[in-house]
Formats: C-alpha cells, structure tokens, sequence
C-alpha cells in the first residue's frame, strides 16, 4: 500500500469524524501530511503523519508536530504494525492509526496529551490552518 | 598564553553584506571570491573599506575547469555564459570566448610562460581589483571613507589553483603556480590547495603532503570538496589531520577554506585558521547545487556543533527552564535577548517564525520570515565567535573534548544518536593523530 493512499484513507477516516482538515500543511518548517481541527468549538488540533514502510522515521516527524499540536499520529498500513512500533509510539504519546487493505482505518492507539505542546506554536498553527481554510473556501 | 587561530568569514552573496558589517566584531578577516568581487567591484570595495578588516580574494581559478555549464547564467535555453566569470578570465590573461563553452585543462599550462603568464594577472588582480575599483569612484574619493586607504590591498595574495583529483595533472601545474607566485612576491607566499575528498586515499594524502611540503608556501587555504565534516568516516576525519598535521609540521600555515566545529579541533593538529559563510558555509562541494530555492533556516546547536532543523530545537528546548536553556543550550547575544523577552517558548516562536509564499507550481509553503533567518544566522555567527575563543584558550584538545561529549549526551536523549554520533568520530579521529 503507497503512502498516497495511506494519506487518502486517513483524510476519509477524520473528515467522517468532523475534521475540517488540509493535507500537506506546513507544520514547523515541515508539512505534515494531514492536519485538522476538530470544530471551533471542540478546539482541538490534530497532525497525522503517514508512513508506507518507514515509521522510525513517521515517529521522529510526528513527535516535532507535538511541539504545535494537540494530538498526533502515525499512520501505517496494517503490514507495518509491530510490537516494537506499538511500544515506542505509546513511549512517544503518538497514536497510531492502521490502515487495512480495503482502506478502512481504525485507531490502534490513542494518542496522549504531550509536555512539549507549546501554546504560542499550537496558536500560529491554527491561526494559519483557518485563514487557508478561509482562502479556500473564499 | 592563548592559542593564535584565525577566524574568516567567507562572504557569500552581496545580501551578506550587512550580517557582515553589523557582526564585525565576530571574526578576524574576511574572504571574497573573486566572480563576486568581479560582479559588484565598486559595492565590494565599499565594504572592505568601511570593515576595516583584514581580506583575501579567492581567485576561483579552479572554476574554469569545471562543466561549463556550470558558468553559464541560469535560465532554460540561455548558454550565455555569466559576466562575472567572463571578465574574470579576461583579467586573468585567458580569451573570455571558452567560459561557458569548454573547460580549461591542464594542458593549457604545459609550458613554463603560460603558467608564469597567468599567476602573474591572477595575483595582479587580487593586489588592484579593489583599489582599482575605488580609484574609479568618485563618491569614495571624496568621501570619509578614503582615509581607510589602508585596507585597500589584501592581507595575502593566493596563487592560483585548480581542484586535485589525481587524474587531470593539475598538481604539476599548482606547483607551478606557487613556484611562480614565491619567486615575484615579498610579502606572504599565499596559495589554495583544493583537493576532490572523495580520492583522499592514506597513499594520495601521503602524495601531497610530500608535494606541497617541499614547496615555497608560506601560508595556505585548504579546500576538500565534498567533505561533510558531520558525515565523513573515522578514517575520512583522521586522514585530514593528519595531511594539517604533516603540511603545518613543515611549516605551512593551513587554512580551511570551509570548516565546521572539526575544523577548530584541527588547530591542535597544527590548523591555523578557519574559514566559514554565513548560513551554510562550512563546507563546499566541487560543483555546487544550482536551483532549489532559498534553503530552510536552521539552528545552530551549540551543544552538537551542528545544524538542526528548526523543529528539533523546539524538540530540545521544550519544557527547559530559561537558566537550563542558558547552561545546556546557548547565551549568545542573539538567544540571550529572546529570552529576556519572551523566555523560552517565545525564543522558539521567534526562531520558527513563518509566512506563506506561492511557488512558481501555485503551490502555497510556510517559508521561514527573514527575521527568523536574521535571527538564526546572527545566532550562528554569534556562536561561532565563541567557538573561536574556545579553542584559543583552551589549553589541551582533552578538555575541549571532554566538554563536547558531555554535552552533547543531553542533546542525545532528546533527539537521538543521529544528532550526535559525529561527535565520536571527531573525538575518534583526534585521538588517531598526534601532535604537532
């Protein structure tokens, strides 16, 4: 499974629990492959990271995206998912969302509120995310 | 008594100019390569002037037996080749019609005069090229600054060079050219030696150490191209201190042409000085990468000696107090302020700062805001000022290892071994050299 499709089945997955989202966002001088926000009203903030093989990798970007965002995942294909990957990836606070064949996506792992969450950045972050939403929807 | 160790700066681009006059105080000397001397003469030797400081012209000969198209201006379908690089062979002697269209080689120089031809304009151009361009300004003339006459000639004049691969028979004619500069010069017999690091063998090293060791070289740049001092091998590492350690054992007085933090290490292997950009200047490859945008602002990591993304420092920063910022991090001027100011989650936002461009594909990215790139090169050449003043005062090459590896174990636990395992190299690679 490409990672292009990894990415088209996580935004399906958020968009069906009210995300309003953008794939690739620039996320601290990094884009993150999809990031959202779940209603002005809930405030919360999501970066998801999605990986077709390489989740050290995954892992290493998502933990950057904690500094600015309220929760964050990797994103793998079932075949990926290992223990050694389970473990670290709850060591880290990174959820972790699994994508099976048929494309459906289910959350392997809940990810955790982090200590590195820096107000201001979460708050540029977001400032940025609403006006391309505006300037898309405009 | 403290160790002498030469601090150059290396001037990039013309938009350097004022991270070079506002950080004066950072460095001893400057460098200038001669295509942007050639491309703005007048502007160049405005800023020599108003610096006061010591400066060298780098002849760049070695450019023109590069691929030609590497001289040519950028642009699809535009073989023109770029003006600084013609009227720079034109003063140096050679017919400006072969720039962008062929390479030079060394066969152009297979007979004595042609090599006694061509150092004699390539030296002459360094010696004149900035007088000459303010003999030609008027404004300079009648202006304050003229009484600064005295900074006009370079500190040392270079003789020519090309690149060292081992193959194109290029060290005859650098030798050549360095025979030639010694025996017309009283002043310091100045050269570059520019060496492909990819052929750096332990026999090529022993070849020319043996070579420039017998020449008439008083004091030298040296440039090992496509030489990543964070990535290169134990062996790599080793290999270049012990080629410093044999040329300054004879005397030379050795430069690096681009150095990072190993390069300061080599001053306890005999280096005399280093030399470094602005952004990225601590190491240059043999054909530069041409396009790509301007590259991401990065952070200079004071406990690593290294560049880290913009990203990681908030990684290592986040959750520190400001004071374990200070001890572990840095307490540059530049860090110091957005301190006071903001503490350290304001020192981040400051640092990260960006705003959105359009790509020429309509794509929208978050660029780096150029007070972010202002801040981060200003904490870069803050940083390095320091690192200058630790080697020279530091009294054994163990207590600055020592503190390197102490260091940088803190780092290592917030970002990993890729972050730090250069830093066993480096202490690998000194441990396998000796002493001058």
């Amino acid at each position: 499974m490409r990672e292009a499709v990894v990415v088209e089945a996580v935004c399906g997955f958020i968009q069906e629990r009210g995300y309003a989202f953008l794939a690739e966002y620039p996320l601290l001088g990094k884009v993150a492959d999809v990031y959202g926000l779940l209603s002005l009203e809930h405030d919360r903030t999501i970066a998801i990271e999605c990986k077709e093989r390489d989740w050290r990798r995954g892992l290493e970007q998502a933990r950057r995206y904690q500094l600015a965002t309220d929760e964050v995942f990797l994103a793998v294909p079932e075949r990926v998912v290992t223990d050694e990957l389970t473990q670290e990836a709850s060591r880290l606070g990174v959820g972790l969302l699994v994508v099976v064949p048929s494309k459906a996506v289910r959350i392997a792992l809940e990810a955790k509120p982090t200590t590195n969450l820096i107000p201001s950045l979460r708050g540029r972050a977001l400032e940025h995310f609403t006006q391309r939403l505006l300037l898309l929807d405009g | 008594m403290a160790r002498e160790f030469l601090h150059l700066l290396r001037l990039g681009t013309h938009a350097e100019q004022d991270y070079v006059l506002r950080g004066r105080s950072f460095f001893d000397a400057i460098v200038l390569n001669a295509n942007l001397v050639e491309g703005s003469k007048s502007a160049i030797a405005v800023l020599v002037t108003r610096l006061q400081k010591p400066y060298f012209i780098d002849p760049v000969t070695y450019a023109f037996a590069l691929d030609p198209r590497l001289l040519r201006s950028a642009g699809p379908g535009n073989p023109r080749p770029k003006r600084s690089f013609s009227a720079l062979a034109a003063a140096y002697g050679l017919d400006p019609g072969f720039v962008g269209v062929r390479p030079v080689t060394s066969d152009w120089f297979a007979d004595d005069g042609a090599v006694e031809d061509f150092a004699a304009h390539v030296i002459d151009y360094q010696r004149t090229a900035i007088g000459n361009a303010l003999a030609d300004d008027a404004a300079f003339l009648t202006s304050e600054l003229s009484d600064r006459a005295k900074w006009v000639g370079p500190h040392a004049t270079l003789a020519p060079y090309f690149v060292e691969d081992f193959r194109d028979g290029w060290r005859n004619v650098n030798v050549r050219s360095l025979s030639t500069h010694a025996s017309a010069t009283r002043d310091l017999r100045g050269g570059a030696i520019g060496v492909d690091s990819r052929q750096l063998t332990p026999q090529n090293i022993a070849e020319l150490a043996g070579t420039y060791a017998e020449t008439d070289l008083d004091q030298a740049f040296m440039w090992l191209t496509n030489f990543d001092e964070h990535a290169a091998t134990v062996g790599q590492l080793a290999g270049y201190a012990r080629l410093t350690q044999f040329l300054a054992s004879q005397g030379k007085a050795m430069m690096a042409s681009y150095g990072g933090f190993y390069s300061l290490l080599l001053a306890f292997r005999g280096l005399a000085g280093s030399s470094h950009g602005i952004g990225y200047g601590d190491k240059r490859d043999l054909e530069p990468l041409v396009g790509g945008g301007l590259p991401p602002a990065r952070y200079y990591l004071r406990p690593v000696r290294d560049f880290v993304s913009l990203a990681d420092l908030g990684l290592v920063a986040a959750g520190i107090s400001e004071d374990e910022f200070r001890s572990r991090i840095c307490q540059c001027t530049i860090c110091e302020g957005l301190l006071r100011e903001g503490g350290v989650d304001g020192l981040i936002e400051q640092f990260t700062e960006t705003e959105d461009r359009l790509t020429a594909t309509g794509r929208v990215v978050a660029v780096a805001t150029p007070r972010a790139y202002r801040l981060t090169r200003f904490h870069y050449m803050s940083v390095r000022a320091e690192e200058f003043d630790l080697i020279r005062n530091t009294e054994t090459l163990n207590l600055v290892l020592g503190t390197l590896v102490a260091e940088s174990r803190w780092v290592e636990g917030r970002l990993g071994l890729r972050a730090t395992a250069h830093i066993g190299r480096w202490h690998d690679a000194m441990e396998m050299t000796e002493p001058v």
